[in-house]
């Protein structure tokens, strides 16, 4: 007879067996036979309850891409990639990148936000956004994951919405989809309606969503399908092209291993905005891409899709085991190193050793050429390039300036972008409490009445009696130790006693800017190409280039910084060693003359040597 | 590898000092003289092969080479503190401040070298008397023979080796040599230096020696 223990034990056993060995399933696309053909995606589509999507299903619902492709896919170690674990616990944030940007007009408010723990940005908690919110507000340039399908990040208050909205799975297709009918505007349109269970199948090239979830009440029941009876409101609802089916329900994706260019363009996007640079045509776009390089060719991801972000360090706070491959994509680690991808090794040619401490490949071969004043650009993640019906003006918010050259923690100098916060706040003794986005159109519109009739989406510019109402008005909702500020142009505004303004620097409004590495200039334009005087001279754009300290309101004294203000440099040495550069030229002529005459003196003596000894030898 | 061999060189001339404060009981009269100009015209200048002064009045040629070579060995004390400073205590490259007064030094010392050179390097030439001086090194008094040749030993290797120190740095500013290439010239300028500082301590060394005995 077995003891009870022992059968405790044999138990235990077989349950920690039987989850190793579920742990450890291997699916079927995860595992690569060595073959570099692109396996046919011929599959069929499976909706969130792992029911397979039936043509004569009523009604057919959106198919889920964490069960269709999960099927074959580790869809949870996918989770893990960097583009899906904003906000999870434990998850490295690596170096600050593109916040999503919060932006107001009618509140005179542009807030960085990010769910990674990048210093300068706001958590949407902060200012009043829940996840919901906040999906619906930047979910068009998410590929889904997240605080979409991750119920941790999520508060039950609003429940039973997420019920009717469903979640926002990692949308596999904004990436791999490579039919030219894949419409990625149709995941944007569909975050912002709420529908998140259909946006994959309405970015597909066979489907069509319509109606919305935003609007349906809280109890409606997808199954049945049954919309209010209120006029113009309409069921989120898909329609898919029936004609893709087969026989066996199994419909067609033209899927490829390598996302497309144009697919990861949809998100990161720029526009500069400068009068040379107004239309397409007058871009060069990333020198590698001109090359025939795509853009996964460098950042490139196994099946965990953590992604190369492809920095110096990117690899350096990680635990991969692939970090040594991993690490040899970046400029560094091609173009010195491996010589991947055929990247020809830099001559640099009279370019001292010193640059390579101070400064980044990108300071001289990325962005754009500095320029008197440092233009604003337009970005996909800021401006939600790409998406149906955005204010197309070159002066919509946010304020996005580049390049700015600033030296970072470690010393060196890369160019950046920058935006400068603008919110309105509550002070309390050392800390900033934002204002909920929610609440604060409600203290701002009586008195911000400045209509944007041009559409221009610029600043509505706040007069000193404008701030001082909305200021006092705040009053009425601040805590007894709180005081409420107006945080813009890298100052914070309060009110006096006596009802005026003061403005103090502050730490909390310092700008947000983040190192980028494209578009990369090939080496005939980057800074250096015409000499040192491209940065070493006394009007050198690299240093004295106009940084707008943007903002609503009018600043007191300055509203422009310059370069070199973010570079952590002494004008006065900065200005002398650039100086030194005009006589460089005769400096060289006067040094070599006197090396002349030196070599030419010990030569003297060199042959007199040579002399006394044939003189002499046969002596 | 060059930090390394800086900080030891570093240490020896602290050491060399050292030797020379203990053993004159820290009496800096010896030095004091040694950098008066009268003192340096009678060492340095107007001598005749036996060694004998010759001039009696200082003309222009006198100041000429005492301003020189105070020049001299002024800017290449200052070259020498600025460049290798950030060096040794960073392990960086040279920059900022340092960056600044050591290019701004640098053409005074090149136009101060040049000219000592010219006015030195005659009566620097090795003679008969060398060659006997030479053959009596192991002795170990420092006599005024022995000085002096050891003084044109040095003064032969650092004519020699400041050529190339200027020369590398000169090479670097023009686009001439890729990344490579600019770093050797960085490292024959930086171990040909380290030479000249060298050569400047077994002066002071020499000095020393003398003043002792």
């Amino acid at each position: 007879m077995y003891k009870l223990s022992q059968i405790y034990s044999i138990l235990a056993v077989l349950i920690c067996l039987s989850y190793s060995g579920y742990a450890q399933d291997i699916k079927v696309g995860d595992i690569s036979d060595g073959s570099r053909s692109v396996p046919v995606h011929l599959i069929q589509l499976i909706d969130e309850d792992s029911s397979v999507v039936r043509i004569d299903d009523q009604p057919m619902l959106p198919f889920s891409t964490k069960n269709t492709c999960g099927k074959c896919h580790d869809y949870s170690k996918i989770r893990n990639g960097w583009h899906f674990t904003a906000g999870d616990s434990g998850v490295v944030s690596g170096r600050p990148g593109h916040p999503w940007i919060f932006v107001d007009q009618a509140s005179a408010t542009q807030i960085p936000i990010s769910l990674h723990d990048w210093p300068g940005t706001l958590k949407p908690g902060d200012v009043g956004l829940t996840a919901m919110d906040y999906l619906q507000l930047f979910g068009r340039q998410m590929p889904g994951g997240s605080v979409g399908d991750n119920d941790n990040l999520r508060s039950l208050y609003n429940t039973f919405r997420w019920r009717v909205s469903g979640e926002l799975e990692i949308n596999c297709l904004s990436c791999h989809d490579a039919e030219f009918s894949h419409d990625q505007a149709a995941h944007a349109a569909n975050t912002a309606r709420q529908n998140f269970r259909w946006v994959a199948a309405a970015s597909s090239g066979f489907a069509n969503v319509y109606g919305s979830a935003r609007n349906m009440p809280d109890n409606y029941d997808i199954y049945q399908g049954t919309a209010p009876d209120v006029p113009k409101k309409i069921a989120p609802h898909v329609v898919y092209d029936l004609t893709r089916f087969n026989k066996k329900n199994e419909v067609y994706f033209d899927l490829v291993r390598d996302a497309p260019d144009r697919n990861c363009y949809y998100c990161h996007s720029l526009k500069i905005i400068t009068p040379d640079k107004q239309e397409k045509w007058m871009y060069e776009s990333d020198v590698h891409l001109k090359a025939g390089l795509n853009c996964v060719d460098c950042h490139r991801n196994g099946l965990d899709h953590d992604m190369v972000r492809g920095y110096e360090n990117d690899m350096s706070d990680k635990t991969d085991p692939l970090t040594k491959i991993k690490s040899e994509f970046s400029c560094f680690g091609c173009h010195m190193q491996s010589g991947r991808l055929g990247a020809p090794k830099p001559l640099h040619a009279g370019l001292p050793p010193i640059h390579f401490e101070k400064m980044n490949c990108t300071t001289c071969h990325s962005g754009i050429w500095p320029d008197r004043n440092t233009p604003y650009i337009k970005t996909s993640q800021g401006h939600g390039l790409g998406v149906h019906g955005i204010n197309k003006s070159d002066s919509t918010l946010p304020h996005i300036s580049s390049n700015v050259f600033i030296r970072n923690e470690d010393g060196i100098i890369r160019p950046h972008n920058l935006i400068w916060p603008s919110y309105w706040a509550m002070l309390d003794s050392s800390r900033v409490k934002p204002v909920s986005v929610k609440q604060i159109r409600a203290y701002t519109t009586p008195f911000i009445m400045n209509e944007d009739s041009m559409g221009t989406g610029n600043w509505l510019a706040l007069a000193d009696t404008q701030i001082i109402k909305i200021l006092d008005t705040l009053k009425t909702i601040a805590n007894e130790n709180e005081k409420p500020v107006l945080i813009a142009s890298g100052k914070l505004t309060f009110l006096r006693n006596d009802s005026t303004l003061e403005q103090t620097n502050s730490n909390m409004a310092l700008p947000y800017s983040w190192a980028f590495g494209h578009d990369v200039r090939p080496a005939s334009q980057s800074l250096g190409i015409n000499g040192c005087e491209d940065c070493h001279s006394g009007d050198a754009n690299f240093y004295y280039s106009d940084v707008d300290i943007d903002s609503p309101i009018p600043v007191l004294n300055v509203n422009k910084l310059e370069n070199i203000d973010f570079m952590d440099l002494s004008r006065a040495g900065t200005w002398v060693f650039s100086m030194s550069f005009l006589f460089r030229p005769w400096l060289k002529i006067f040094i070599i003359i006197c090396t002349f005459i030196l070599f030419m003196v010990l030569l003297t003596y060199f042959v007199k040597v040579l002399l006394y000894i044939t003189e002499n030898i046969g002596q | 590898m060059y930090r390394i061999l800086l900080l030891i060189t570093v240490i020896s001339f602290i050491y060399v000092l050292f030797l020379y404060l203990r053993k004159n009981k820290a009496d800096l009269s010896g030095w004091k003289n040694y950098f008066r100009l009268k003192e340096l015209i009678a060492r340095c200048s107007r001598t005749n092969s036996k060694g004998e002064q010759t001039a009696k009045n200082y003309n222009l040629y006198d100041w000429i080479f005492c301003g020189s070579f105070l020049f001299t060995i002024l800017s290449f004390i200052i070259l020498a503190v600025t460049g290798f400073l950030q060096v040794l205590v960073t392990g960086q490259h040279l920059g900022g401040i340092l960056l600044i007064i050591h290019v701004t030094i640098a053409p005074v010392f090149v136009l101060s070298v040049t000219i000592t050179v010219l006015l030195m390097v005659h009566k620097m030439r090795f003679n008969y008397n060398d060659l006997e001086t030479f053959k009596n090194r192991s002795a170990k008094t420092w006599d005024e023979a022995k000085v002096k040749l050891f003084n044109k030993i040095d003064f032969w290797i650092a004519f020699t080796m400041v050529i190339p120190a200027i020369l590398a740095i000169i090479l670097m500013m023009f686009p001439l040599f890729g990344t490579y290439g600019q770093e050797q010239l960085l490292g024959i300028h930086r171990y040909s230096t380290l030479i000249l500082f060298l050569l400047l301590q077994h002066k002071i060394y020499i000095i020393a020696k003398k003043e002792i005995r």
